[in-house]
Parts: C-alpha cells; structure tokens; sequence
C-alpha cells in the first residue's frame, strides 16, 4: 500500500505537484518535491560556500523560500530552473552580504557587448583539453560568477536561454560572461604551468 | 574510433557528491508545516471570524427589521421578498 502510494507520488510530474503543495499549502507533497531536489540544491549551495554547515543551513532557507514562493511558480520555465533561480541568488545575496561588500555583477556592470569570436569555439576545446585536477584548482581561484556559469554551461548543460533565465540576463551578457569566463581559466591554466 | 576522437568533458568529473544528513528534511518539513499554521491562523483571524460577525451583524439586523412592524426599508422588503420564495 504505501509503496502504491510511493509510486503514484513519483510518478507527479513537478507541475502536478506544484499545483498540490499550492492548493493547500500541502507539507506532505512538499517532503516529495523535496526528496527530488535536496541534494541538487544542496550541491550547488556547496559549490558556492564550500563548507557542509554553511551549505546545509542555505538547503533550509532556501527550501523555506521556495514553499512560501511556489505559488508564484507559473511554468514558464522547468522547476528545475526556477529552483536553481532561486539557489542561485539566494546564495549571491548570501556571500554578498558575508563580504559586506557587492562582488556580484548587476546588469548595470558594464560588460562591453558580446561579439562572436571566431576563437570561442576553440577556446572551448582547449578548456575541455585541461585535467579535471587541474581544473579544480583552477576552479578555486576563479571568482564565484564564473566557476558558476561555467559550471551551469558545462556541468549542468543548461541552454543559454535556460541560463538568461537563472541570472535574469539578457543572451548577449550571458554570452558575454561566458567567453570572458572561458578565457579567464585558460589564462590561469597557462600560469600555473 | 569514434570513441577515441571524442574530448571528455572534465567538468562533469568535478561534480561534488556529497549527502544531505537525513535530520535537515525534518528540519525544513517541521518548519514549512509552522508556516503553514501561522498562515492558516491569520487566516482565521483576519478572514474567516470577521466574516462570521459580519453575516452575524447582518441576520441580527434583518430580523430585527422583521420583528418591527413599522420599518418598511428597502432592504427589509427585499428580505421578505426572499423569505416568501
């Protein structure tokens, strides 16, 4: 009976359950969605803060954020996205306000516009050439806005429109970010050699 | 052959695998289920009881319009309207 009952709950598409939790603010479908996405939550938090207390505390407030905001979620885009939306920032606002100082880009930092080079794909191909060691020290010293985007490009295999989505960005700054981002680690690889 | 040609993607190999201790869900669903109880509670307080005493209000000043004879408003001859259907 109760594994009927796991199945049919495993088998709600995000959507259905969404509509669940908001209908009645329902904690028991809410402990579905959340077995489905802790750990992706909680991973990307990590990446962020590099500490497991740090990085537990935000899974909890953040898990707090999207309950009392899911009634906001109108499908636009994949749950999943919204989620990662939401860790996104929420973690941003954190680190900012634990620096005291803004070491986040705004979309009024200048980033110059993105113009297709012709070395971008190449550049690509070099960044994939790299030891994944040597990348995890590269990745250390890389400002956070970038280990992040890199990792949503080339981690999560987020589309660029799915990325727009997450950093509220319009395609050119997206795109700008990343060559920026990729060039940043090839720079550093070619140091620390 | 095609295999051989083909890059690796190494950022896929830095994916951290750590677990979530199994009290954090506790934690948040213990959590989630207080504001589902203080959103219930304003709820009751600032929409269900003040509607209550209003339709209260409401019957309590139409039967008494209905008990005097020489109140003949409107709104109480639409009440006996009511009633008789």
């Amino acid at each position: 009976m109760f594994n009927q009952k796991l199945n049919k709950n495993t088998a709600y598409t995000d959507e259905e359950l969404v509509r669940k939790i908001v209908a009645k603010n329902d904690s028991y479908y809410f402990s579905v969605l959340y077995d489905r996405y802790a750990r992706f939550v909680y991973s990307k938090c990590y990446t962020f803060v590099n500490s497991e207390e740090e990085a537990q505390d935000l899974t909890h407030d953040i898990f707090i954020k999207i309950f009392i905001n899911l009634k906001s979620f109108k499908g636009d885009s994949k749950l999943a996205t919204w989620i990662y939306s939401i860790t996104y920032h929420f973690c941003i606002s954190y680190i900012n306000k634990k620096k005291a100082e803004k070491v986040f880009f705004s979309n009024e930092i200048t980033e110059g516009a993105y113009e297709e080079d012709i070395n971008d794909k190449q550049f690509e191909r070099e960044l994939f050439e790299i030891q994944y060691t040597q990348l995890q020290a590269i990745f250390l010293q890389l400002p956070i806005e970038d280990r992040m985007i890199l990792l949503m490009k080339y981690q999560d295999d987020l589309s660029i429109k799915e990325i727009m989505k997450i950093l509220k960005l319009n395609e050119s700054a997206v795109k700008m970010r990343l060559q920026r981002a990729r060039k940043k680690v090839l720079e550093l690889r070619e140091k620390s050699e | 052959m095609k295999n051989q040609n083909k890059i690796e993607n190494p950022f896929k190999k830095i994916i951290q695998e750590i677990e979530l201790p199994e009290a954090m869900k506790d934690k948040v669903i213990n959590n989630v289920n207080l504001i589902k109880l203080s959103l219930e509670l304003s709820e009751l307080f600032l929409v269900s009881i003040p509607d209550v005493v209003f339709n209260f209000m409401e019957t309590e000043k139409k039967k008494e319009a209905d008990e005097d004879p020489d109140n003949t408003t409107e709104d109480n001859n639409d009440y006996n309207i009511e009633k008789d259907i």
